[in-house]
């Protein structure tokens, strides 16, 4: 393995299991941050925001993520991430947020496209749109959910490499890559309890040959396969990923 | 910005506690508007229902019933929606949930164990304490990870089972006095005479060493028992790590 990718709120705790083992992880690879709880599209957590800051000191990442989302209320955390309306003043909320986290940290940060299994009438933009924007306004970087963006497509029936080609590559820091489920009622749903599907290989592929080579992980935390299962859905990545290359480098 | 109460009223929605309002959602190719919210209320009741049973894994063995088990936790997190950004607090209010519940005694004190487990397991590193330290440390605190419980049921055995997957033994109804603390890593129990538990928790409480022991006679400690036992169970203290310094 290359490096790794820590759930930050999971190491968010005072000591025990989870920090003796952070400890050993952070020593022996490199590692970054990504967290679930930063709810973007909400108000600051004082808490969260503290909590952060010690874990950011002591695992010392290159750069830390979170997703273009909210998750609830003060009143009600609903441990989702729920999708935000893409509007004006969405958009200037959010930017203004991740203005403040990146002066608070003083490291880069990227933020995460979402699956999503609803759209609001109230959005006047496609989300590629508001990704785009908002990274132009916020000055921020990218973590791109290529499954993510295959799962939204299949949802709301918009062709996954139009946004694509929307994305701004070079604010790509990374990407992640992950299985889903498809549903009986046809709709899909990001489970990261399975393989990567064969379109999703596909965007994958599309994204190198725009982004160039980017730091990829794969997210598999549920179901999880024996070591070398994931170590072969790794390789099968860098395979994808060492053709495109090639392929872009070919056709240039 | 997005107006918080927008925001407050999608949260209820998808926890179940307000009806979805179909006009906010444009549906898409897959789903209509009102199946659109329906994915995330699916969600919510399956992921926080899941974290909160895996807060409890004693309680739930205990109870033995999915569907009583439902309907408390359900119940529960409606009348206690999270509030924290972590799911791993998700549980907190439990045990204070159960108790304005018509409920089994055995059940409180299985779900005060969880609790303390769980807590324990990811509290502060305390600083420790050597044996040879206790007589000249004046004033002794429990480490961060250490829980003390007075039970009347054998709860303990009955979770230990659970946990390392092991035939359930029935409960028994018998006065038990537990420390739950951390040791290398993993959670343990340690049974202690009611004296000595007696101690604990008046150094629980920030007792000086001196006081601690007049509290514990106070609160029914037997004098004798503790002039007896008391150098072995500083030792235990010690060995066992429960106990640190203060500074």
């Amino acid at each position: 393995m290359d490096w790794f990718e820590l759930l930050a709120e999971n190491f968010m705790v005072e000591g025990g299991s989870p920090l003796h083992y952070l400890d050993r992880i952070v020593a022996a690879y490199p590692c970054v941050l990504h967290g679930v709880s930063m709810s973007l599209g909400g108000d600051e957590n004082p808490e969260h925001s503290d909590q952060l800051e010690a874990l950011i000191r002591r695992v010392q990442p290159p750069w830390f993520s979170d997703h273009l989302c909210f998750t609830g209320s003060a009143h009600a955390n609903v441990h989702d991430l729920l999708p935000l309306p893409y509007t004006d003043q969405v958009r200037d909320h959010v930017v203004e947020r991740i203005k403040r986290v990146q002066d608070r940290f003083e490291i880069p940060f990227a933020v995460e496209n979402v699956s999503s299994y609803l759209t609001y009438k109230d959005s006047v933009v496609p989300e590629w749109e508001f990704l785009a924007d908002v990274a132009e306004r916020a000055d921020c970087a990218l973590l791109l959910d290529v499954n993510n963006i295959f799962v939204s497509s299949v949802n709301h029936g918009f062709d996954p490499y139009v946004y694509l080609a929307a994305v701004p590559a070079d604010r790509v820091v990374q990407i992640h890559l992950a299985g889903h489920e498809t549903r009986p009622e046809g709709y899909r749903i990001d489970t990261h309890d399975h393989p990567v599907c064969e379109e999703v290989w596909e965007l994958y592929a599309a994204a190198i040959r725009k982004i160039g080579s980017v730091s990829t992980l794969i997210e598999w935390d549920g179901q999880i396969p024996s070591f070398a299962r994931l170590q072969q859905e790794a390789d099968s990545a860098r395979s994808v990923r060492d053709q495109a290359l090639e392929a872009a480098r070919a056709s240039s | 910005m997005l107006p918080a109460d927008w925001r407050a009223r999608m949260a209820e929605i998808v926890r179940g506690a307000e009806d979805p309002d179909a006009s906010w959602f444009a549906g898409g190719v897959v789903l209509g508007p009102l199946d659109q919210i329906g994915v995330y209320r699916d969600q919510y009741r399956l992921r926080l229902g899941d974290a909160v049973r895996d807060e409890l894994p004693g309680f739930c063995a205990l109870v033995d019933d999915a569907e009583r088990i439902d309907e408390l936790v359900f119940a529960y997190l409606a009348a206690h929606p999270s509030q924290s950004y972590t799911l791993n607090r998700i549980a907190d209010a439990f045990p204070a949930f159960l108790a304005t519940q018509d409920v089994p005694q055995a059940w409180l004190e299985m779900v005060a164990l969880d609790r303390a487990v769980m807590d324990g397991f990811e509290a502060a590193e305390g600083h420790t304490i050597r044996p040879e330290q206790l007589a000249t440390t004046p004033r002794l605190r429990l480490q961060p990870h250490v829980r003390l419980l007075r039970l009347q049921h054998d709860v303990h055995r009955f979770r230990s089972a659970v946990i390392s997957d092991e035939p359930l033994p029935e409960l028994a109804e018998q006065a038990v006095c537990l420390v739950v603390f951390r040791r290398a890593l993993k959670m343990r129990h340690l049974e202690v005479p009611p004296s000595c538990l007696a101690v604990l928790e008046a150094i629980g409480e920030g007792a000086a060493l001196g006081d601690a022991l007049s509290e514990a006679v106070a609160a029914g400690a037997d004098p004798s028992v503790l002039q007896e036992r008391l150098g072995d169970w500083f030792r235990l203290f010690a060995e066992r790590d429960l106990v640190e310094a203060t500074r």
